[in-house]
């Protein structure tokens, strides 16, 4: 963690736990926004779980389930999700819905939430039970309700971007206060520097300059170094001065003195002057020696590792050595106790210097008495000790202090050869070596000088947990990243999951290139001819190949063809098929200008795209039918069909609901929206009412006068017939008009999407639309276009509310077999009457 | 002339005493502050040799205190430290001149040539006056051109008259600053020098005459 910017050092590690505290938050934020958005979600389903359970009945026996309109209409609140369920007896058997949709039987009417995917989205499902009684085998029915999770996530989303972005704010405020902090933190020390930079470099004076507290101890600390640097320096110097003086002073007598000598002539004399020559060169080379050693005690100090010194035998050397000179008095080694080991940590060089200075001295000053040398092992709570005892003048108490200087010699050292180094040499190593230096007066006069080293350090001491703070900090950053870095790519398939948006490509291909788009369509081909040469007109190299069949047709085509014989675009007037196929998802997205301009229900989930309206009417033969006859609601046709059952027998129809999927579409619709649905089949099917498949034919009976009134038919096609001079009437029923939209999508296994896109778009363009508004049997979707059968023209003919077949979930409730089942049964039973 | 040399180390104090001697001055030896104190307050000196680092007060010390008495005895420093801030704090203390240790004995007795020659308010260390050349540098004295053969002593008392000409020197003048303190000294032994001095002067132009009851006076003798 040595070097680098401190101020880079500090914002790193600032930003990286801001930024970790905001992934926390942002990691909080978006779990709560899911626990929110999935609680408010979870109310809808657990109702449409509820009320589909509620609609379980056992009938001859068996498990059945109507399943009720507000079961899914109300999870069309999330207007855009795809809707599962199932309905499993006792025992897991399958009664209706989605078999493969996740979720075990249950024997609990609690509903309970789990997460799943299905159907390649990921889903909310709830479960929930029924006791069912009275069958063979009573038990619990388990209803499984399943949504995808768009709304949700956007609802999540929106609560994390709602809520996140306050914090969001508040980390940058906060990032750019860490900045500008540190900035104004660090930028004391930025003058300091200058300061010290500014300085000559004899400048040891203390740096006086106004800075905050905090930088205050540094720069006191650092004035403190000065004066250390400075007394050094100080004391350096001196030394340099005083070894400069003993040297020179010896080195002068010597000069002067040889100097004289040569000019000597008396031998005696001669000899007087060489003596002192001699002495003076001794004195010289001695401070010499011991210069060079001090050097090397401070040098040594400093630089070298200790190691184990043992003192016993470093002391049987240098008594050795010592006894060996010619003058040495005897020496007498001690030990005390005779047991245990002097050893200690030190560096022996410097303390055989040391030892041996003090000897000498003692041999110096102690004449021929004998002098003793005690060694004490350490023992416990004290180190070794070394006593140097001789029986020399000793050292006067004020005195004693003054020794231990470099160059300071005793006063009763005059006339012996020495440095004035020694004493200061050995005092110099004792410190280095944490040991005490002491002189005792010794009983019956003479000096003991002592040298006490210190216990032995307990182990363990000093260099355990030395690990910095910084470096203990790392791996848990490390890891906290790691772990952000993680979630992220966890959380990283959700958004994969977006549908791929194809761009539109309205725009003519590369010449040579022949393009084949393949339709299959729910629809009268004269009806839609139209509309296919205009877009060839448009798009000169496309080939269309246009398939009509039914609705069931439609739809196993996109959903059970081989991939290759998938057709490109779907067009059908069964919406409830339609927006099954894109519940089931077999259908794919498409976006463009002209698809987002739709209103909402028209477009449901981008993929399935109304493109007409088409209101239900009531149509009748204008010469068969009396102007007072002809019904203007559904109430007056209840009431026209009870009062003249005579003329009327017979000649009205309507769809075959069970054939036509639009008939379907607008009985199914009709039963929601009225109260008087059924009174309204029980009156057809009293009248004998005909049943046709399609509008076409219903419409030409009409004409012909086979048949005076027809319910429920498409207005558009009728009024295209009537344009064409066909003599009937066309009502708009006033209690309330159902309008439905004629649906295009994009299987998803459509070969040529691209260029299905490019249709639907052409559909929605203005240019389509005024073919649509202007000869086609359908009313146009777009407000601005003009023609016979615009939407002003369709908005002018209404005479009561209009009630949109909206695409979405709600329409997959009739698609549900049991209760397609169930509606045809009851129809049948209405319109087959004896 | 007499000659103080303060210094420590005895046989550095040794060498130049011994030298300073040679050359016919009287030199006493001061081993340390205390003991140069009382000689400088007791004796007269015509040059001190003063070392700096002394036991007892230092050499600033008795500089300080010597020139604080109005004392204005040339004063050559040795010491050991070259540091060129001793050098001028010596200086503006008073000291006429420094020598470092380790040093040269002739530069030495230059130096101390020197400072001896500007007391008495000569130039160069040749002075001639009519046929007398004397020479302190090469310590000859000659007379047309005829070299003359001097004691040290005798040199010294010439020098003494040839500084002073004109001016009567009494003989406890001559004594003083002829001989140190260990010399057991009578006014015979001045008596018998300034004889021998002048027996060897004939026929030079400088004549030293006797005035009676007091001392002797160096004059010029014009040659007729």
């Amino acid at each position: 963690m040595a070097g680098g910017s401190l101020r880079r050092r500090l914002l790193t590690r600032m930003f990286v736990v801001l930024g970790v505290v905001t992934l926390i938050l942002f990691l909080f934020v978006r779990t709560y926004a899911r626990e929110a958005a999935d609680s408010a979600y979870d109310q809808l389903l657990s109702a449409s779980a509820l009320s589909i359970a509620d609609a379980v009945r056992v009938e001859n026996g068996a498990i059945t389930v109507d399943l009720p309109y507000s079961s899914l209409s109300v999870l069309g609140t999330a207007r855009h999700d795809r809707v599962f369920y199932k309905v499993m007896a006792p025992g897991g058997l399958i009664v209706t819905g989605y078999e493969d949709l996740p979720g075990a039987t249950v024997h609990d009417d609690t509903p309970v939430f789990q997460n799943a995917v299905y159907s390649d989205a990921p889903v909310r499902i709830a479960v929930t039970g029924r006791f069912i009684s009275g069958v063979a085998r009573s038990g619990w029915v388990t209803v499984v309700v399943a949504q995808t999770r768009e709304a949700r996530d956007l609802l999540a989303s929106r609560l994390v971007a709602n809520s996140f972005a306050p914090i969001a704010f508040a980390v940058v405020v906060g990032a750019l206060l860490l900045w500008f902090g540190v900035r104004q933190a660090l930028a004391p020390l930025g003058l300091l520097e200058s300061l010290i930079r500014a300085r000559p470099p004899q400048d040891f004076s203390p740096i006086d300059a106004p800075v905050p507290t905090e930088v205050g101890q540094l720069l006191a600390a650092i004035n403190q170094l000065m004066i250390r640097f400075k007394a050094n320096l100080d004391s350096t110097q001196s030394f340099l001065a005083d070894a400069a003086h003993q040297i020179r002073t010896p080195l002068a007598a010597l000069r002067s003195q040889a100097e004289l000598a040569r000019r000597e002539a008396d031998v005696e004399r001669l000899r007087n002057r060489v003596e002192r020559i001699h002495r003076n060169a001794v004195e010289a080379s001695e401070l010499t020696t011991q210069l060079l050693n001090h050097a090397t005690v401070v040098h040594r100090a400093e630089a070298v590792q200790p190691q184990v010194v043992d003192l016993d035998a470093l002391l049987r050397q240098i008594v050795q050595q010592m006894a060996g000179r010619p003058d040495a008095p005897p020496i007498a080694l001690a030990r005390e106790p005779a047991e245990g080991d002097a050893l200690l940590h030190g560096d022996p060089v410097t303390l055989r210097e040391a030892l041996t200075n003090l000897l000498d001295n003692a041999v110096k000053y102690g004449g021929a008495n004998p002098i003793e040398v005690l060694v004490r092992p350490g023992t416990g709570d004290f180190g070794p000790l070394v006593e140097i005892a001789d029986r020399g003048p000793g050292i006067p108490d004020g005195e004693k202090s003054k020794v231990f200087e470099r160059f300071s010699r005793g006063r009763l050292s005059k006339g012996i050869a020495g440095s004035g180094l020694g004493l200061s040499i050995a005092a110099a190593v004792a410190e280095a070596h944490n040991a005490a230096l002491s002189l005792l007066d010794r009983p019956g006069g003479g000096l003991v000088v002592r040298l006490e080293f210190p216990a032995p350090a307990q182990p363990g001491e000093g260099t355990a947990n030395g690990v910095p703070a910084g470096r203990r900090l790392l791996p848990l950053i490390l890891f906290l990243l790691l772990a952000g870095a993680l979630t992220l790519t966890a959380a990283g398939p959700a958004w994969a999951l977006e549908p791929v948006v194809y761009p539109a490509s309205a725009s003519p291909t590369p010449a040579g290139g022949t393009e084949r788009l393949r339709i299959d369509a729910a629809t009268d081909r004269p009806a839609i001819e139209p509309l296919i040469r205009d877009f060839q007109r448009e798009n000169p190299t496309v080939t269309i190949e246009f398939r009509e069949m039914n609705t069931g047709e439609l739809y196993d085509s996109v959903v059970k063809r081989a991939a290759g014989d998938v057709p490109d675009l779907v067009i059908s007037s069964a919406s409830g098929l339609q927006v099954k196929l894109v519940n089931d998802g077999h259908a794919r997205r498409y976006s463009s200008p002209a698809t987002e301009a739709l209103p909402d229900w028209a477009n449901w989930r981008s993929a399935a795209f109304g493109f007409t309206q088409e209101p239900a009417a009531i149509v009748y033969n204008r010469d068969l039918v009396p102007a007072e006859d002809v019904p203007r609601s559904r109430e007056d046709l209840i009431h026209l069909l009870r009062d003249r059952k005579e003329r009327y027998r017979g000649r009205v129809v309507t769809y075959n609901v069970e054939e036509s999927g639009i008939g379907y579409l607008f009985a199914t619709q009709d039963s929601v929206l009225t109260s008087q649905f059924w009174q309204l089949a029980d009156a057809l099917g009293e009248n004998q009412a005909r049943q046709m498949c399609c509008t076409s034919d219903m419409v030409d009976a009409i004409e012909r006068g086979e048949t005076y009134i027809g319910y429920n038919l498409l207005g558009s096609y009728a009024r295209e017939r009537q344009i064409r001079g066909a003599p009937i009437g066309i009502v708009l029923p006033s209690d309330y008009t159902l309008v439905m939209t004629r649906v295009a999508l994009i299987p998803q296994r459509a070969s040529a999407p691209d260029l299905a896109g490019r249709f639907i778009d052409y559909l929605l363009s203005e240019r389509g639309q005024s073919v649509v508004a202007g000869s086609t049997a359908f009313y146009s979707i777009q407000p601005t276009v003009g023609g016979p059968m615009s939407a002003t023209h369709l908005q002018e003919e209404m005479r009561g509310p209009t009630q949109r077949i909206g695409l979405g979930p709600a329409l997959l409730v009739y698609m549900d077999h049991l209760k397609r089942a169930r509606f045809l049964q009851q129809w049948k039973a209405f319109l087959h009457q004896p | 002339m007499r000659i103080l040399v303060i210094e420590d180390a005895e046989d550095l104090a040794d060498a130049v005493v011994d030298s300073l001697r040679g050359l016919g001055h009287a030199v006493d030896w001061a081993a340390d502050g205390h003991q140069a104190e009382d000689l400088l307050r007791t004796e007269t000196y015509q040059l001190v040799i003063l070392d700096v680092m002394l036991p007892g007060p230092d050499g600033q010390a008795l500089l300080g205190q010597l020139r604080r008495r109005g004392n204005r005895t040339p004063v050559l420093v040795t010491t050991a430290r070259s540091q060129i801030d001793t050098k001028i704090h010596m200086l503006d203390l008073g000291a006429d001149d420094y020598i470092v240790k380790p040093f040269d004995l002739r530069e030495l007795e230059a130096r101390c040539r020197a400072l001896l020659r500007r007391s008495h308010g000569m130039a160069s260390s040749e002075t001639v006056i009519g046929n007398l050349a004397f020479d302190t540098a090469r310590r000859t004295v000659s007379i047309d051109g005829r070299p003359l053969d001097l004691s040290a002593r005798e040199f010294r008392l010439l020098e003494l008259f040839l500084g002073n000409m004109g001016r009567v020197l009494t003989r406890t003048a001559l004594i003083d600053q002829l001989f140190d303190l260990e010399q057991a000294v009578t006014p015979n032994a001045v008596e018998m020098s300034v004889s021998r001095l002048r027996r060897k002067l004939e026929g030079a132009s400088v004549v030293i005459r006797t005035v009676h009851g007091v001392g002797y006076v160096g004059e010029k003798q014009n040659a007729e």
